[in-house]
């Protein structure tokens, strides 16, 4: 499988292109902007899950000093619209509002106040007197789905808060039950988990002179942004400028539009640049990770063969639609083992509690969650080894998941088991596993998959390389940088492609302006469909050039080897690439050479990852510690192995992060976030994270660009049952529900000094 | 204001004063404090000097806790303080945060350290000026929780504080301070101790006393405990425990202490003690990371100060 | 909190500038708003992330959490005064190598925590490392190759130290 190449650039470690900028403070992100005359915008924002507004008192806003001006529901368009950066769907309906007078979830936005300076903005806002009738707020799927309860958004769902219900399903249910010698089924919930991206949301949008509108923001999918927005705005696209300014995380936060639109309408209000960004606070509440409620049954023959696979999969959207049926629908293509009676019954539904959007791992996380803990119960009832037991029910090569319809085109999922269990075993052979009266140690592991690119086939890009006299090239793509690494990697790309050093390629990215269409940067896309765009566009870059070449000397025959030109006929000649592009600019006969690429998902190659984890049980504490994580993926071909292990290794302290203790919920009780700041939305600190290997395994996608495939959101989808399966052989506890800091004390890792 | 003498600092008629600030300083960004008269002391000479003299510790309160951490003098002779100051926040608020102004802080409790607009739709607490607690409506006073890591550490040592209140200067034991502090800070700020504390002292232990100090808080640094402990036995004088945030301020342990004398007494008997104690003094509120059934869970963790029984903790 | 104004004077990058301030307003917001240096980041504005760490008279402080008023008179180190281009400070040339840097909205801070770290103890364990920058939250690396880094860079500087390198440090 595996393709002999002799890379020059790719599947090479290559520090970041931008690396100097954020080591030296230089890099400007999105609150670092400073326009001339800007002003700062604060929003005034439903403390309650469900109330009506009564009235709306602004004259104590009015009296802070710097105060400029406040935006009400009644001044702003009123037509429902999805804030998702998905490409148009009927999955996507439209419930949303930029302001409203019935909000449905805390946090809604009710009103924007601008001022001179941040501080007076929220000072203003704070002190907006808003009067309101407070509702009983549906926090839970199971209240929202009460057949008494009354519909959130009547004019999608009438009757229940049902947004859309899938299914989807291979085979015979009674089939599956009859042939299974074994069936173990669970309920499993997982809590809504936020982003954490370290730097805040924020826009800096102008719009001052009514007519063109320009974006500044965090932003991973800035043309589904500038659609949305032209529609809310009734403008043209063209007049709608989005740009990407460096953008401190996304992980799914930024695939929306968050408050671009009211920042814009108060730009327009106050004919002067406005500068919205968000609290951590508000920050926390904006979005979160879909909790789910999950029964699944997986049944299995003795001799090990999968059976049955059959679940309802309900997913806590909040009050609006966004992301929530298109997540819902991804889960139900990510069933990575053969399966010939398969059911997947899934369900998103409207609740008030915080809206559920894109978050890394796509729907895949909260069902993989419930199956890989389920399969590990599976492989101890039939006395198997839980690698074995995954590795022969897996789908091979040629063969589709259940209910897919494209074949796996590569799969190194055994090699990456074997890498794990050969890391394992030195570990194991440096510190055996414990197991005395005090403390237990145990492995766990999961296997996992996701898509490269949306898993509807939805990707599309466009990528633009413009040649320069001097043999260097300007590529221009709409792909979204958010600090993974992609601008580094399309980059590789075609400097791998054309032959030239990558300081020869520069790279623009993610402004609607001067770059061309990209679907955005979601569902761990960029490698695979943008860098297929940059790939064409080389290569008819390089076509082009051959074409021209044969041009000026039309008596000669002109081939490419190996990045230069030989020409025989009149004159025998072998120019470089360098004296070619110089020939072809400055000849009467040049021209100037532009390769186009476009590439419209042809397929979404799976990569694969498996996890593996030691962690300890303190019997006397009831309490946990996690050890060693290793994770290793097959991503097809690295393109740049320094950026894959950087996304396998974040990838896994969020799963760690996940597993042990964060949540971002409202309290049924206050009615309030339990947690509003980043002491008690605790994520990993450094010296919270257990010793971690990660690697990649040889491999080779035929349609990725150069082999490659997806890494981002696979990276952490097997962490958090990886490490509930490790707890439960410590702790001899069966767990289904996450963070387990619910159930145990979570000790740091602290990790003492290696040898 | 700036102060550099301690004139300068009681010259102030409304005086908050502030030490590194990491504590006030969210809380106004909050709007839970509206203090009038800022008043940075940490600057002031006789706020300062870690030394030992007449059978003392003193320790100035303006220090700041990184450099209590790592004091060898401290280090050796009073492990509990030297320990609470290194496991205080973070390496960040160490290097700013005095010794004072940890004394000094606010009790928390998840319905007051919030935004104004978290706030926005609830009655007023105690703490911000209001009748009720919203933590335990039918409670008189505020339940806040008070969750210093050093105070633990001082009262261990039965330090004392020189304190500066209307214009006198006397020496009270640090337990009365905080309770005198704990139970004011239960009302919004104007109503806070005009009190500045100038140092600390706690007197030297006895050869052969073995001491330590131990926190539990679910990351590696910035958590406020979860509970902690300081312990000392060994010693001439008695041994003793305390016990923090558990309770609007740290609960000294006599019961466990008692049992610690006995060198016969199993560390299960003595964890039992310690839990059953605790379970009488722990004034038990909602927090946001952790269940109350989780909570007590965590009286046993006295556990990791018995190794200092046998003199190898 | 009254809206008393101050003049403050900071040795700002070896610079010496005066600034007018407010009673409450943060170090944060005299770096950001009054000096024009935005390698700080506002990350949480509650001293809870660390992104906006600058180094004050030697230590690493999280601005956000500073009283500009008691900053006056000391010395402020800044992202921006530490390497140029040309001649990069250890730690920002070993970030940018072991590609500790990913989306860099923490690595302003994460090197001026580092520094602060490797200026006070120019051998730190693995252990110390990791102990003095977990008051720095990354959502992006898992930490991993800022570990790296740090190493890197301590033994750069210890080397510079030894004077086995040239004259720079």
């Amino acid at each position: 499988m595996s393709e002999e190449k002799n890379y020059q650039i790719v599947n090479k470690e290559v520090p970041r292109l931008e690396s100097w900028k954020k080591a030296s403070g230089q890099a400007v992100y999105t609150d670092d902007i400073r326009l001339p005359n800007m002003a700062y915008a604060a929003l005034v924002r439903s403390p309650y899950s469900r109330a009506k507004v009564l009235s709306i008192d602004v004259s104590e806003a009015e009296k802070v000093p710097g105060y400029l001006g406040c935006l009400l529901p009644e001044e702003v368009p009123q037509e429902f619209f999805n804030c998702s950066g998905n490409p148009p769907s009927p999955l996507l309906m439209k419930d949303e509002q930029v302001l409203t007078m019935e909000p449905k979830v805390l946090g809604d936005r009710i009103a924007c106040v601008a001022a001179e300076t941040e501080q007076a903005a929220r000072e203003a806002a704070d002190l907006v007197k808003v009067e309101y009738e407070e509702l009983m707020p549906y926090l839970s799927i199971s209240q929202a789905m009460n057949e008494k309860a009354e519909p959130l958004q009547p004019h999608i769902a009438q009757n229940d808060n049902i947004i859309e219900h899938r299914k989807v399903s291979q085979g015979d249910r009674a089939v599956g039950e009859a042939e299974s010698d074994i069936i173990l089924e669970d309920h499993f919930v997982t809590q809504p988990m936020q982003h954490a991206t370290i730097e805040l949301t924020s826009c800096v949008c102008d719009f001052s002179d009514g007519k063109h509108l320009t974006v500044y923001s965090t932003s991973q999918t800035v043309f589904q942004e500038r659609r949305i927005m032209a529609e809310i705005l009734g403008m043209k696209e063209t007049d709608v400028r989005f740009s990407k300014p460096m953008v401190g995380g996304g992980f799914g936060a930024r695939q929306q539009l968050h408050a671009q639109h009211v920042a814009a309408l108060m730009s327009k209000k106050i004919g002067r640049p406005v500068n919205l960004s968000y609290t951590r606070e508000e920050d926390l509440y904006s979005v979160v990770r879909h909790g789910s409620d999950v029964d699944l049954r997986i049944g299995a023959s003795k001799d090990g063969k999968l059976k049955l696979f059959d679940t309802t999969f309900r997913l806590n959207a909040g009050p609006y639609t966004t992301h929530t049926p298109t997540v819902v629908a991804a889960a139900s293509r990510k069933l990575q083992y053969n399966v010939p009676n398969y059911f997947f019954d899934g369900l998103s539904v409207y609740t008030d509690d915080i809206t559920g959007g894109a978050f890394r791992g796509y729907g895949n996380t909260q069902l993989t969650f419930g199956r890989e803990i389920l399969m590990d119960r599976l492989a101890q009832a039939l006395n198997m080894d839980p690698v074995e037991f995954r590795l022969m029910n897996h789908v091979q090569v040629g063969e589709c998941f259940p209910c897919a319809s494209i074949p796996v085109s590569s799969n190194g999922i055994e090699e990456c088991a074997r890498r794990c269990q050969a890391i394992q075993a030195e570990i194991d052979a440096k510190s055996p596993l414990v197991d005395n009266e005090d403390v237990r140690q145990a492995w766990g592991i999961a296997f996992s998959c996701h898509g490269s690119g949306p898993s509807n086939k939805d990707g599309l890009s466009g990528a633009v390389v413009m040649l320069n006299d001097d043999a260097t090239v300007q590529l221009l793509v709409g792909s979204a940088d958010i600090g993974q690494g992609s601008e580094t990697m399309e980059s590789q790309i075609a400097a791998e492609c054309l032959g030239i050093p990558l300081s020869s390629v520069k790279i623009t990215a993610a402004d609607t302006l001067t770059t061309p269409y990209n679907t955005g940067t979601f569902g761990s896309s960029q490698t695979f469909i943008c860098g297929n765009s940059v790939e064409l566009a080389c290569k008819d870059l390089k076509r082009k050039v051959l074409d021209q070449l044969k041009n000026i000397y039309p008596d000669s025959e002109v081939v490419e080897k190996e990045h230069s030109y030989q020409i025989h006929g009149s004159e025998d000649l072998e120019l470089s690439f360098e004296e070619a592009t110089r020939k072809i600019m400055f000849d009467l006969k040049g021209g100037v050479m532009i390769g186009a690429g476009t590439y419209k998902a042809a397929a979404c190659p799976n990569p694969f990852a498996v996890c593996f984890v030691k962690a300890e049980y303190h019997k006397k504490l009831n309490a946990i510690r996690l050890l060693d994580i290793i994770e290793v993926a097959d991503v097809g071909t690295p393109i740049n192995r320094m950026t894959v292990a950087g996304q396998l290794e974040g990838g896994i302290a969020q799963g760690v992060g996940y597993a042990l203790y964060e949540r971002m919920e409202i309290n049924p009780r206050s009615r309030r976030t339990q947690a509003s700041d980043l002491l008690h939305y605790r994520i990993p600190q450094m010296d919270d994270m257990p010793q971690t290997y990660v690697d990649m395994v040889d491999s080779y996608d035929p349609y990725g660009p150069h082999g490659a495939k997806s890494v981002g959101e696979l990276a952490t989808v097997p962490v958090a049952p990886a490490i509930v399966n490790a707890v439960r052989h410590a702790s001899g506890q069966e767990l289904n529900s996450l963070p387990l800091c619910d159930k145990f004390i979570i000790l740091p890792s602290r990790r003492k000094e290696e040898a | 204001m700036l102060a550099k003498t301690m004139e300068e600092i009681l010259r102030a008629e409304h005086p908050t004063y502030i030490g590194g600030g990491t504590d006030i300083m969210p809380l106004l960004k909050n709007h839970v404090r509206n203090d009038q008269d800022l008043v940075f002391v940490s600057e002031v000479p006789d706020l300062h000097g870690i030394e030992e003299k007449e059978g003392y510790l003193y320790l100035g309160a303006g220090e700041r806790l990184y450099d209590i951490s790592v004091n060898d003098l401290v280090k050796e002779k009073w492990p509990a303080i030297a320990q609470a100051a290194g496991a205080t926040a973070s390496p960040q608020i160490r290097n700013i945060a005095t010794v004072g102004g940890n004394i000094m802080q606010d009790r928390r409790c998840i319905y007051f350290n919030q935004s104004r607009y978290w706030r926005s739709g609830l009655p007023l607490c105690f703490k911000t000026g209001g009748k009720v607690c919203l933590q335990i409506p039918n409670s008189p006073v505020c339940r806040a929780i008070y969750y210093s890591d050093v105070a633990t550490a001082l009262m261990l040592y039965e330090a004392e504080a020189e304190c500066v209140e209307n214009g006198q200067r006397s020496w009270v034991p640090v337990a009365e301070l905080i309770a005198r502090h704990s139970q004011a800070n239960g009302l919004a700020c104007s109503q806070h101790l005009p009190v500045l504390v100038v140092r600390f002292r706690a007197p030297v232990p006895p050869e052969g006393e073995r001491s330590g100090f131990y926190k539990y808080a679910m990351r590696a640094t910035i958590d406020f405990p979860l509970i902690n402990f300081a312990l000392r036995c060994g010693g001439s004088r008695p041994a003793r425990v305390v016990a923090g945030a558990v309770a609007p301020e740290p609960v000294v342990l006599e019961e466990t202490a008692h049992m610690l004398e006995n060198s016969q007494a199993a560390d299960e008997e003595i964890l039992a003690c310690c839990e059953g104690e605790l379970k009488k003094l722990a004034k038990p509120i909602k927090e946001a990371c952790i269940s109350p059934a989780l909570k007590r869970g965590l009286y046993q963790y006295l556990s990791f100060l018995l190794p200092l029984r046998k003199g190898n903790g | 909190m009254t809206d008393k104004q101050y003049q403050i004077t900071l040795k700002l990058n070896g610079q010496t500038r005066s600034f007018e301030v407010e009673e409450g307003e943060t170090l944060l917001h005299v770096l950001r708003e009054r000096a024009g240096l935005t390698g700080a980041k506002k990350g949480c504005d509650l001293g809870e992330c660390g992104a906006c760490t600058v180094i004050l008279d030697g230590r690493a402080v999280n601005s956000c959490c500073v009283f500009a008023v008691s900053a006056d008179g000391k010395q402020v180190e800044t992202i921006e005064g530490i390497g140029s281009e040309e001649h990069p400070h250890p730690l920002q040339q070993a970030f940018m190598d072991a590609g500790a840097i990913q989306c860099g909205f923490c690595t302003p801070g994460m090197i001026m925590a580092a520094k602060a770290l490797l200026d006070r103890n120019p051998h730190p364990t693995r252990e110390e490392v990791r102990q003095a920058m977990s008051g720095n939250l990354c959502r992006c690396t898992g930490y991993e190759k800022i570990e790296q880094a740090i190493a890197m860079a301590a033994e750069v500087v210890a080397s510079y130290a030894e004077g086995k390198e040239g004259d720079r440090a």
